[in-house]
């Protein structure tokens, strides 16, 4: 191995190794391409703000000699500030290092010499993938009024305004949806240019050499050519012989065909990608989501479950693998994803963080073997998540139980057990559906001892729940129940207190635990 | 008092019904209307009858105590179950009738339909999920007073003439300290199935006819009514 080559893998290692290289670049890739990182949106609008000054300037430099301040704010400022975001999205698109030290492992591994320029081949190939990007150029051509001496280049300030498209992300996906209909567009473009092209000659064999006719070169006849087929015809060229007039006929009809043609791609575009669009935008709201249930299955209960949930504010997502149901609940605006809640890869796809996001999980399928799948892949991704799932036949209780569900709700034992009120004490159990079904103001709430009540609230008598119009019913220590404590009972962290009384009395009592502790 | 259980359907529903009542020691009579029921209550061991849904109805009271009876109609389809309390409730005033219902719209209209309780299975299936997520400990709180046999009961008393609790102000009753019960509503006879809960109604005296609903464990359950019988006895004296 060469010197200069052993030089580069020893500083590949060391660049590899260093921290602050590695945390700097991070943080670069992140301010640049992470579309999740909260802090890239205010980069963006100041990028935003730089692109419209410049062309603000070039507008008002049409008529009226700019300042100096302004000229050099515009040229050399800008310029610097987009060249220097140039070089750093060089930077960041690949990494030289891995590739070096990656090639110099490979070869060491195989015992083979290492291959320098083979390796600088691997690293511009890469950076080039970057600099033919479309952005990538456009980016380099709005650097360009850096030279403005250069008089042409003074036009570049336009594609400033092109920048625009990757500060905002509606006019990239905008982008997007057009760019899924590349061969349609290529079709298009062919079968028009072929026309022009023939029109073009056409008209100028025909007209070029009558003096009547304003059409004298192939530029105008090229011109005049392509503004009849795309239907504007401005009429400042206008054929005069028969000859003309016949290509003029024909290519006013491939005009409204062309014309046709392409309004129909970009409704079908538009048509085809917007589950996709809406699907991007579920994603991003689950990100930005802290904690929320995941509902699995869009069925009956589903529908009331969340209808419960959303009046109440909880946040939720639903997942539902039939594209039919799945459109019944985003027409419900609720958050649905279109993806089979028994497939590992669904939670990757759509960013769900099964330990940090999701609360519990709700399995309300269709079926007990949709359920039974679906908790296995869930314990499969995390070990820990709660699962509560609906159970439809009473003899596939202990399977879900084996497949991990933590809690079984099963309508036909709740229907029997509820039976047995009606024989008993009605009036009894009558308000005691009251207070559950909330349909007045009085409720049963829970409030969790936490450690900051902890601080002032050392016992049943500190909660001076006398003074207030609440019943204190019992408190919860240790999944036992004590009901009606004496006031000597004292209180531990995680105890909850189940009081009935005004939903805003039980609110502001809550509020008022907090407040006085701090 | 209810002492007569009558079910109508065997559906997996109406077993888990059967299955509590027998549990209970209540007499079960189970009634279906199609035969492929009527084998499976049969190979399950229970006593059964075949009816048709357009029966009149008419030996319920010959069999029976019309006021002793409970019926549960849980056939499977909400339109039979329409049809058969209305059956019944043309045929009994007084019958106390319990209708299953798969959804909300369905349990109104098993309520017009004569229905003394409509269960809607989705909306009941529904709370109690929701309800366990988001108050685990007030759910099995209910659970314990409600479902199962534990120490806690709920109780109601019928504030009877003479009795030393009349005219009283429920704040003034103090029971929570001296009998280790908590009252948790008091229903006024006359405004039927209104409830004036207890932190709205401090202020309450109670009058004649007034149910208080009371919570606590079931030997000082007893205390209280003990205490509040031999007082009414004291004064009738």
């Amino acid at each position: 191995m060469s010197l200069i080559s052993k030089a580069f893998v020893h500083l590949s290692y060391f660049v590899q190794a260093s921290k602050g290289h590695r945390k700097t670049k991070a943080f670069f890739y992140a301010l640049l391409e992470d579309q999740s990182y909260p802090y890239k949106k205010y980069f963006d609008y100041f990028m935003m703000l730089l692109i419209l000054s410049s062309v603000m300037l070039l507008i008002r430099g049409v008529k009226y000699p700019l300042p100096e301040y302004a000229v050099i704010y515009n040229d050399y400022v800008i310029s610097f500030i987009f060249m220097v975001e140039y070089l750093l999205r060089f930077w960041v698109h690949s990494s030289v290092t891995k590739v070096i030290i990656s090639q110099y492992e490979k070869d060491e591994l195989l015992n083979k010499k290492f291959r320098f320029f083979h390796t600088l081949f691997k690293i511009m190939k890469q950076k080039w993938a970057y600099v033919s990007s479309a952005f990538a150029i456009i980016d380099l051509l709005a650097i360009m009024p850096f030279f403005h001496e250069l008089r042409v280049l003074r036009l570049f300030i336009l594609f400033r305004a092109f920048k625009i498209f990757r500060y905002t992300k509606s006019l990239q996906q905008f982008a997007q949806v057009l760019g899924a209909k590349k061969f349609e567009f290529f079709t298009l473009m062919v079968f028009s240019s072929v026309m022009i092209s023939v029109s073009a000659v056409l008209i100028y064999v025909a007209e070029a050499n009558n003096e009547h006719s304003a059409i004298d070169t192939i530029f105008e006849a090229f011109y005049w050519a392509f503004v009849t087929l795309s239907t504007v015809g401005y009429g400042d060229f206008v054929p005069v012989t028969d000859l003309g007039r016949t290509v003029a006929m024909l290519i006013i009809i491939s005009g409204v065909a062309v014309l046709a043609f392409t309004t129909s791609i970009v409704v079908s575009a538009f048509t085809e990608q917007l589950d996709g669009i809406k699907e991007q935008k579920v994603i991003s709201d689950i990100a930005k989501k802290k904690h929320f249930y995941l509902i699995c299955g869009y069925t009956e209960i589903a529908e009331i479950v969340t209808k419960r949930l959303r009046n109440d504010g909880i946040p939720f997502v639903i997942l539902e693998k039939d594209s039919e149901k799945m459109q019944a609940a985003s027409k419900d605006k609720l958050p649905v994803i279109l993806a089979d809640p028994a497939k590992e890869e669904s939670y990757a796809k759509y960013g769900i963080d099964l330990k940090e996001q999701v609360i519990s999980v709700l399995c309300l399928q269709e079926s007990d073997v949709q359920t039974i799948y679906t908790a296995l892949t869930l314990r499969s991704l995390n070990p820990d998540i709660a699962i509560l799932s609906y159970l439809h036949e009473g003899k596939n209780r202990k399977k879900l139980r084996l497949a991990g569900v933590d809690k079984i709700v099963y309508p036909q034992e709740l229907i029997g057990v509820i039976s047995k009120e009606f024989t008993g004490k009605p009036v009894a159990f009558d308000a005691i559906h009251i207070l559950r079904s909330q349909s007045t103001d009085i409720i049963m709430n829970e409030i969790l001892i936490n450690e900051r009540i902890l601080k002032v609230k050392k016992c049943v008598r500190d909660l001076a729940i006398d003074a207030t119009k609440l019943i204190l019913l019992g408190i919860y220590k240790e999944g036992e129940f004590h009901f009606n404590p004496t006031d000597d009972v004292s209180l531990k962290e995680d105890d909850i207190l189940v009081v009935i009384g005004l939903d805003i009395m039980i609110e502001e009592y809550s509020l008022n635990l907090h407040k006085v502790a701090s | 008092m209810i002492k007569e259980v009558l079910v109508f359907g065997y559906n997996e529903y109406a077993k888990e019904i059967v299955a509590n009542f027998i549990l209970d020691k209540f007499h079960v009579h189970l009634y279906v209307i199609d035969t492929l029921s009527f084998t499976n209550a049969q190979n399950d061991g229970l006593k059964v009858e075949l009816v048709e849904l357009d029966d009149d109805w008419l030996d319920i009271a010959e069999n029976f105590d019309v006021n002793e009876v409970i019926c549960f109609c849980a056939l499977d389809d909400d339109a039979q179950n329409v049809f058969l309390t209305i059956s019944l409730r043309a045929e009994y005033e007084n019958i106390h009738i319990v209708s299953l219902a798969t959804s909300k719209d369905s349990a109104n209209k098993l309520r017009l339909a004569g229905a003394n309780k409509a269960i809607a299975k989705l909306e009941t299936t529904a709370n109690v999920i929701v309800d366990s997520l988001e108050k685990p400990a007030v759910v099995e709180v209910m659970n314990d007073i409600l479902y199962r046999n534990k120490d806690l009961k709920l109780a109601e008393y019928i504030i009877q003439k003479g009795s030393v609790l009349e005219g009283q102000l429920l704040k003034e009753l103090e029971v929570q300290k001296r009998f280790d019960i908590i009252i948790l509503a008091i229903a006024d006879k006359e405004l039927e199935a209104e409830f004036t809960f207890i932190s709205q109604a401090y202020e309450h005296s109670l009058d004649v006819g007034d149910v208080l609903v009371v919570m606590g464990r079931e030997k000082d359950l007893n205390r209280f009514e003990h205490y509040v019988l031999e007082n009414v006895k004291k004064e009738s004296l």
